[in-house]
């Protein structure tokens, strides 16, 4: 593998198990010298997911149980979609050592985060399926959730490759994603829902891309499907972020040695 | 075989406070690579300014200059790790190099656990790299050191980590930089022999050395690059010679 060769998203397939290597390598060393290793994966969502709904539950008497659940199946599917998003823009520049040393094809980068924030979910969703058990959910659509990942992933992974890439560049990406996504927390429905708005602003959450990459993988955790908009808006868009993903790759991947 | 032709690498540089002191010195001849103002303003490096490279198989070179002279960077687009901005490069084989001998070390694992991750990113084989493994314990010498945490080490110690990691697998094509002088002397005897053999057993090798008698040892042919040009070119007692009489 050559830097003077053309850069692609697409990882070449003797390198993949080596990028679950490094996903999960990077996993342990997070949770390294810790009691409890990578049990800290399901805790700190489950604080998360609790306070929440312990704050909303008391504010707003909405009926716990089934609040419970949303609030799980919805912090789930934005940690998936927002970490991933969060450290794009740092994913190259925080492995400038490597990247400076060994020949190593650019894409496994990006790949490697989008592999860590789908351990860190699916670690997330085996308890949410204890929860849905537990409070009498209903898991006959949780299939659907395989489809789901497959399109999260395919919009995904080009925005990270595309963000790293301009985050290496533009060292000011990296802060002004952060707040950005802090934003889109607030204003996406996910600790509140759709129906919570009034009439009149709802076409705002409709125009909000996050509001149906969220829907696709909260439905099916819910026990019911994705409306057909959201399916076809997020299909439209991992085929846009993917052709577009791998021209901008393509085109700006060369120089990344140079930028780290 | 490796084949370099008219290469040359511009690398861009990014300044805030200093860049308007710099861009006014643009031009002038400075140590460490040619400095310009490319497109709006932008400060470059040219680190490689038009080389021109033939190692066939069984060939063994090395390069000489002075500090900044584009050693390295020429090194490191043999590798496949720098881009080049002009020109055509063609390696042909399983390049092995060795540049940053640290990069990938995690201080707050064992010395074994860093053998494994690090091998991963020098042959991506997971059967090869437990087969090899007590071979790198033993020959890093770290007694029941290899499972304390890396960060207990001596400076000294971690150098015998890395340096017996990197020199464990060899491959068709060497390329490096002189920076395995690490350790004590025994240390230093060890990893010559071990590197010895792993250069025989290459196909070509490619080194930049400031040591004349290292590279009279290892090599039948050196190259003197200077302000990112090829020189002079020959045998290594011409080159070298040509080369002190100019640094005189």
């Amino acid at each position: 593998m050559s830097r003077n060769a053309a850069h692609s998203l697409r990882v070449p397939s003797d390198w993949i198990g080596f990028v679950c290597y490094l996903a999960i390598d990077s996993i342990r060393r997070q949770y390294a010298r810790t009691k409890l290793g990578p049990l800290w994966l399901i805790l700190t969502q489950f604080v998360m997911i609790a306070g929440i709904a312990f704050v909303f539950f008391s504010i707003f008497k909405r009926p716990l149980g089934q609040f419970v659940l949303f609030i799980s199946a919805s912090i789930l599917a934005w940690n998936l979609i927002s970490v991933s998003i969060t450290t794009a823009p740092t994913v190259f520049t925080g492995q400038s050592s490597l990247i400076q040393s060994f020949p190593l094809p650019f894409s496994i980068f990006p790949l490697q985060t989008m592999l860590n924030s789908l351990i860190v979910f699916l670690h997330g969703l085996a308890i949410h399926i204890v929860l849905m058990l537990a409070l009498g959910g209903s898991l006959k659509t949780l299939p659907f959730l395989v489809l789901s990942l497959l399109v999260i992933v395919a919009i995904i992974y080009p925005a990270i490759a595309a963000l790293g890439i301009l985050g290496a560049r533009y060292r000011d990406l990296a802060p002004m994603v952060g707040s950005i996504m802090y934003m889109a927390f607030l204003i996406t429905p996910i600790i509140w829902d759709r129906i919570d708005i009034g009439g009149g602003m709802i076409w705002i959450v409709d125009l909000n891309p996050f509001y149906h990459m969220i829907e696709v993988v909260r439905r099916p955790m819910l026990g019911t499907l994705p409306s057909t908009r959201s399916m076809v808006v997020t299909l439209a868009m991992a085929g846009i972020a993917l052709a577009a993903g791998e021209m901008f790759f393509r085109r700006y991947a060369r120089p990344l040695p140079f930028w780290i | 075989m490796i084949r370099l032709q008219d290469v040359h690498v511009s690398i861009p540089v990014f300044l805030n406070e200093y860049s308007r002191a710099i861009r006014t010195s643009l031009g002038e001849r400075m140590f460490g690579g040619r400095l310009s103002a490319g497109r709006g303003g932008k400060v470059c490096v040219h680190a490689l300014r038009g080389i021109s490279l033939e190692v066939r198989a069984g060939e063994r070179v090395g390069l000489l200059g002075r500090n900044g002279a584009g050693k390295t960077t020429l090194l490191r687009v043999i590798a496949g790790i720098v881009p080049v901005s002009n020109g055509m490069v063609e390696v042909d084989g399983d390049v092995r190099s060795f540049f940053n001998l640290g990069a990938g070390l995690d201080p707050t694992r064992s010395g074994l656990g860093n053998i494994q991750s690090m091998s991963m990113f020098y042959v991506r084989d997971r059967k090869r790299i437990d087969e090899t493994t007590p071979a790198i314990v033993e020959f890093a010498e770290l007694g029941d050191f290899i499972h304390m945490p890396v960060y207990t080490y001596s400076a000294g110690m971690q150098a015998r980590l890395m340096v017996a990691v990197a020199t464990a697998y060899g491959g068709d094509i060497m390329v490096f930089d002189e920076m395995l002088g690490a350790g004590d002397a025994s240390f230093i005897g060890k990893v010559e022999k071990r590197l010895g053999a792993m250069l025989c057993a290459a196909r070509c090798v490619v080194v930049a050395s400031h040591s004349a008698a290292l590279l009279k040892s290892l090599c039948d042919r050196a190259l003197w690059i200077d302000d990112g040009r090829v020189r002079a070119e020959g045998t290594v007692d011409n080159v070298n010679a040509e080369y002190e009489r100019a640094m005189r």
